[in-house]
């Protein structure tokens, strides 16, 4: 059944949200499963999307509203209570300040339950190394807007090579003007030109190692 | 004498009205693509005028001739920024010098400039505006008068190799002018949480705007008006959001510039598949639609094919890192499906890429007059 905060995400309804959030918190409900109800209204906001039924201007509204509900519960979150599926690190690649479909992807995947590590915009190659290195990121986001931004997203990959650190984590691509011969010529491993099907790929890449290490185990 | 029967502005206007021609038009919208090929620093392209026209040329000369160029060389480095409401960072000044100009698209505007707008009008809250991304409203008004001059004077000098200067200046309409004023994040919130104040500032604004495109457009020589439209697209609102905020401004612009006897370049960068059949509400055989690869352009032709002209799409990843057989191969594609029965100008999706390959350039050029 489809909780009334849910609902409160799927009608985008900004003031309805905040005050289902801040209802459970008063009734004691414990934080995490706090967080879940937002998450699950989250992520059917972007299967509508994924499905054709809603937009970006209603991914960014949602966004927006998980941003505030966080808010609201941020100071009472435990380190424990929050779900980590994964770190991510993010940037634009150097030579490149644009960033808003960085951002979005960003917001999508804490919503999501990743932790995020956010290097912001114009990143060289080597920030990018030494992030996942002390991160221990197993996935790592290239974004750019420009094609001239191309030979940077290679120079990163080739940065991750003379690390020795190329077959630990996962490179993934996004941006407009990415596609599958970028992504081949740059030497990443996928790519996305699409915030929530980045997000899917992401979970798929976590979900695979997880499969991975317990194969292992 | 060339072996085609028309001039590059008679095709041009053969391709706009949707009339009999020798051949589609070749448009490759060339900017600062121009810089590095010629070898001239981007701030150079910015800052030198001559030399940003001269590199055009010698792109024109070695891998043209194509029939039309949608603007001319920046006549001033502000000239982005009058007609977009963003912070423009430019090689040289705040870039590294062989880095291409980028915008930042922060939260320039607040939710209360919508009611200061409708208060005061559009050209007072520009005044306020400005400033707020490093522009000086002088500075600004001198800026205009050396871009209008480098219109008179590079359209005449375009006119005498044969080439047709299609724009004159640019028209941002208000849905996009505030989508990047306030940025995505702040203007799609902005639909959900303040309509009525948008729309009311929508309506104060585009009267000034026009005004002042049509000022800009006085004996500058050409009849093109080029409209950049990309946050009303399918990728970015839905269809209710579209027909609410986004196209009765369209309509009324274009109208209104048709009226005047220009030529709207409607520039759509992203999505516009699914909202294709709206362009059919546009005056007929009077506009030109310019498309990136993410809307069909075959779809295009389809819906609005005997209505409008279409200008694209050729992708801007396969110019930079493709081979010319394959740039040749998906040109005559073009030429073949979108250029059948004519309206159809061949060029880039959006601009040619700074760093596109030469011999793509020249492929396309002669997918469609043949080598050499």
């Amino acid at each position: 059944m489809t909780s009334r905060l849910v609902e409160a995400f799927l009608a985008l309804d900004e003031d309805q949200c905040v005050a289902l959030v801040q209802q459970r918190v008063e009734e004691g409900i414990a934080v995490a499963d706090i967080i879940e109800e937002c998450r699950i209204g989250m992520s059917q906001v972007g299967g509508r999307y994924a499905s054709g039924e809603f937009f970006l201007a209603e991914l960014v509204m949602a966004a927006h509203v998980f941003g505030e509900c966080m808010n609201l519960i941020e100071p009472l979150i435990e380190v424990s209570a929050a779900s980590n599926c994964g770190t991510i690190v993010v940037g634009t690649v150097a030579g490149d300040i644009h960033d808003l479909g960085k951002n979005l992807f960003c917001s999508l995947l804490r919503a999501e339950g990743f932790e995020v590590i956010d290097l912001g915009v114009d990143v060289p190659p080597e920030r990018f190394v030494e992030a996942v290195r002390e991160h221990r990121a197993p996935i790592v986001g290239l974004s750019c807007l420009l094609t001239v931004a191309f030979d940077a997203m290679r120079r990163t990959v080739e940065a991750f090579d003379q690390a020795g650190m190329r077959s630990d984590v996962t490179i993934l691509l996004g941006g407009g003007v990415i596609s599958e011969r970028v992504c081949r010529t740059v030497g990443a491993d996928d790519f996305t030109t699409d915030a929530v099907e980045g997000v899917r790929k992401c979970r798929e890449i976590v979900s695979a190692q997880h499969r991975t290490e317990g194969v292992e185990k | 004498m060339s072996k085609w029967g028309m001039t590059a502005s008679e095709r041009v206007a053969a391709a706009v009205g949707l009339e009999e021609m020798d051949r589609v038009v070749l448009g490759h919208s060339i900017d600062s693509f121009a810089a590095l090929y010629a070898g001239i620093s981007q701030e150079a392209w910015w800052f030198d005028h001559q030399a940003a026209h001269a590199a055009l040329v010698k792109a024109f000369r070695d891998l043209g001739p194509w029939d039309t160029c949608v603007a001319f060389a920046p006549g001033h480095p502000l000239v982005f920024a009058l007609t977009a409401p963003m912070r423009v960072k430019l090689p040289g000044r705040d870039l590294p010098p062989d880095v291409p100009m980028q915008f930042e698209e922060l939260e320039f505007m607040s939710s209360d400039d919508y009611d200061f707008i409708v208060e005061h009008g559009f050209s007072e809250f520009l005044d306020r505006f400005l400033p707020r991304v490093g522009i000086n409203p002088e500075e600004a008004l001198q800026a205009r008068k050396e871009v209008a001059r480098h219109a008179r004077e590079d359209g005449e000098a375009w006119r005498k190799m044969g080439v047709h200067l299609l724009c004159g200046t640019k028209l941002r309409l208000p849905f996009d002018w505030f989508s990047y004023a306030r940025s995505l994040t702040g203007f799609m919130i902005d639909l959900f949480r303040r309509p009525e104040q948008l729309i009311a500032a929508m309506d104060a604004s585009l009267p000034a705007m026009l005004g002042d495109v049509l000022d800009r457009m006085a004996g500058v020589g050409t009849t093109g008006v080029f409209v950049p439209m990309a946050r009303g697209a399918a990728t970015f609102i839905s269809p209710e959001q579209f027909e609410r905020f986004c196209f009765p401004w369209l309509l009324r612009a274009v109208e209104t510039l048709v009226e005047k006897g220009y030529t709207p370049v409607l520039h759509c960068d992203a999505n516009w598949t699914p909202r294709l059949h709206r362009f059919l509400a546009l005056p007929a055989k009077s506009c030109i639609l310019q498309l990136d690869e993410q809307t069909n352009i075959r779809e295009a032709k389809r819906v609005l094919g005997s209505h409008m002209c279409l200008y694209g799409n050729v992708s801007p990843s396969l110019l930079a890192l493709g081979e010319p057989g394959e740039v040749r191969e998906l040109c005559r594609g073009l030429v073949e499906d979108v250029g059948a029965g004519g309206g159809f100008i061949l060029g880039p999706a959006c601009t040619m890429p700074t760093d596109a390959k030469p011999a793509n350039v020249l492929a396309m050029t002669e997918a469609v007059l043949g080598k050499g």
